[in-house]
């Protein structure tokens, strides 16, 4: 080992970077995915319909119980099982995060809705609006700015999040370094350029973050 | 107009409303008054079916609000409301809070309903707010322009729930100028009000309220002068007593 020589980044870096792509491609398909069917959640824990307000309940509060290397797990061993036959390791860790992310992003839409004072909502019945309409005009528009920083805020924690996808030996970034330090022996130079890159993609998307909320509050 | 039968209502075991009966005739002005709590608010609320009652029923130009089949929203597009925290959208102009609901609900033409609001917030007398978000109106202005709202559905009533109360002294009289045009003009009116002097110019029955019962019914300015009960007596000198407070306050600053 001795000194630390970067030149091991620079003979792997396409290889590197393909894993870098997959991290991408997991955290877009999980927070589309998990964005879509927590909508339907979060709104399924706002409903006055018992057969609607229980399930959504017991899903929310049954995932963010659990770890999510253990959901990642068990979607891999639990999915052959169902289907018949094993599915390619991003299929299934795309679903695992799809479900696990859900019940995170339920929690942010339902808060968002309801963060918005009845008054508002007793205007907009006043007016004749009916829920559809007082739900788009009136509720949503102000619950999104509410709840958009924390949306965005956990779009980066699921991009961090994806690294334990390795255990089911999906070749993202973090995957792509330790393979790469089995070959070179060169753990140090690898974590610390994984570290780097993860720290420059996250920092940045949460200073993005901070600087529209910022902004925003001035607005208002 | 709108018939009020046997109303009674409860929170838990607490009554807040309790076996009121009123009718309330086309045209005519009804001021209710009454200590808070005494359930003024709630009665209001129950007039266009924002709030469920267990006994009793009302009726808007004969349909039941307790029937289920009774289109709410149908029945909320005939009745204004004016709120006491006015409620405006912050996230629409006041043009644009006047005209969502004419145009979501009834489907008007959107250059009709714009042409509408400005004539509405030129009655209410600040047309030259119109593009000026809610957060940058005082109170006074978001409180015409809320009155401006419920007026664009072309109501045949209008609820106002203590509609001056949450303003500073020196805007209340810009909010009840509007409203007395609005009586003057003829529309139905119910109001939650302790104005005195909006109840003595415009009112035709005057209701006080306590504990969720209708304790006195007066048809003229004779309820602040001579009121036949003591608890109204007593809620007049309290009001009487603030309202030269605040009269006071206003020569000294």
């Amino acid at each position: 080992m001795g000194e630390f020589d970067l030149s091991v980044i620079a003979a792997n870096f396409g290889f590197l970077m393909r894993g870098l792509f997959t991290t991408f491609q997991l955290a877009v398909v999980a927070i589309t995915g998990g964005l879509l069917l927590g909508i339907v959640v979060g709104f399924g824990r706002l409903s006055t319909h018992k057969i609607i307000f229980y399930p959504a309940t017991a899903f929310v509060y049954f995932l963010r119980s659990l770890p999510v290397i253990l959901v990642i797990f068990w979607f891999y061993f639990l999915i052959p099982v169902i289907v018949g036959r094993p599915l390619v390791d991003f299929l299934s860790a795309s679903i695992a995060f799809i479900v696990f992310e859900a019940a995170h992003f339920a929690e942010i839409i339902r808060a968002g809705i309801q963060s918005i004072p009845q008054g508002q909502v007793k205007a907009a019945y006043s007016t004749g609006l009916n829920y559809r309409q007082a739900m788009a005009s009136v509720i949503l528009p102000q619950a999104v700015r509410n709840m958009a920083p924390s949306l965005l805020t956990q779009s980066v924690v699921i991009l961090q999040d994806t690294s334990l996808a390795f255990v089911i030996g999906l070749n993202e970034f973090l995957r792509a370094a330790t393979v790469v330090d089995a070959r070179e022996f060169r753990s140090l130079e690898l974590y610390t350029f994984a570290g780097i890159v993860y720290f420059i993609i996250c920092f940045s998307m949460s200073s993005l973050v901070k600087r529209w909320e910022t902004r925003r509050r001035m607005n208002i | 107009m709108i018939e009020i039968k046997n109303l009674s209502k409860w929170y838990g075991h607490f009554k807040v409303l309790d076996d009121i009966n009123e009718t309330i005739n086309r045209n005519q002005v009804i001021v209710i008054c009454g200590p808070s709590g005494s359930g003024k608010s709630t009665l209001l609320q129950c007039l266009n079916g924002l709030e469920k009652f267990q006994e009793g029923d009302v009726f808007i130009d004969g349909v039941s609000l307790k029937n289920p089949k009774t289109n709410l929203n149908r029945i909320r597009q005939n009745i204004g409301k004016v709120f006491q925290k006015f409620e405006l959208y912050p996230h629409l102009t006041a043009l644009n809070n006047i005209t969502l609901a004419p145009i979501k609900v009834k489907k008007q033409d959107k250059d009709k309903a714009r042409e509408r609001a400005m004539s509405l917030l030129r009655r209410v007398g600040i047309e030259d707010q119109a593009h000026k978000y809610p957060g940058n109106l005082s109170g006074g202005q978001q409180q015409r322009v809320a009155i401006a709202r419920a007026l664009a559905m072309d109501p045949e009533i209008i609820l106002f729930d203590e509609p001056t109360s949450a303003l500073d002294p020196e805007m209340i009289q810009e909010v009840l100028d509007v409203m007395i045009d609005l009586a003057n003009s003829g529309m139905t009116m119910v109001v939650v009000s302790h104005e005195m002097s909006f109840a003595k110019e415009v009112a035709d029955e005057i209701i006080f309220m306590d504990e969720g019962r209708i304790i006195e019914r007066a048809t003229d300015r004779a309820f602040f002068e001579k009121p036949q009960t003591e608890r109204a007596k007593s809620f007049i000198d309290k009001i009487r007593g603030s309202e030269g407070r605040q009269r006071t306050n206003i020569t000294a600053s």
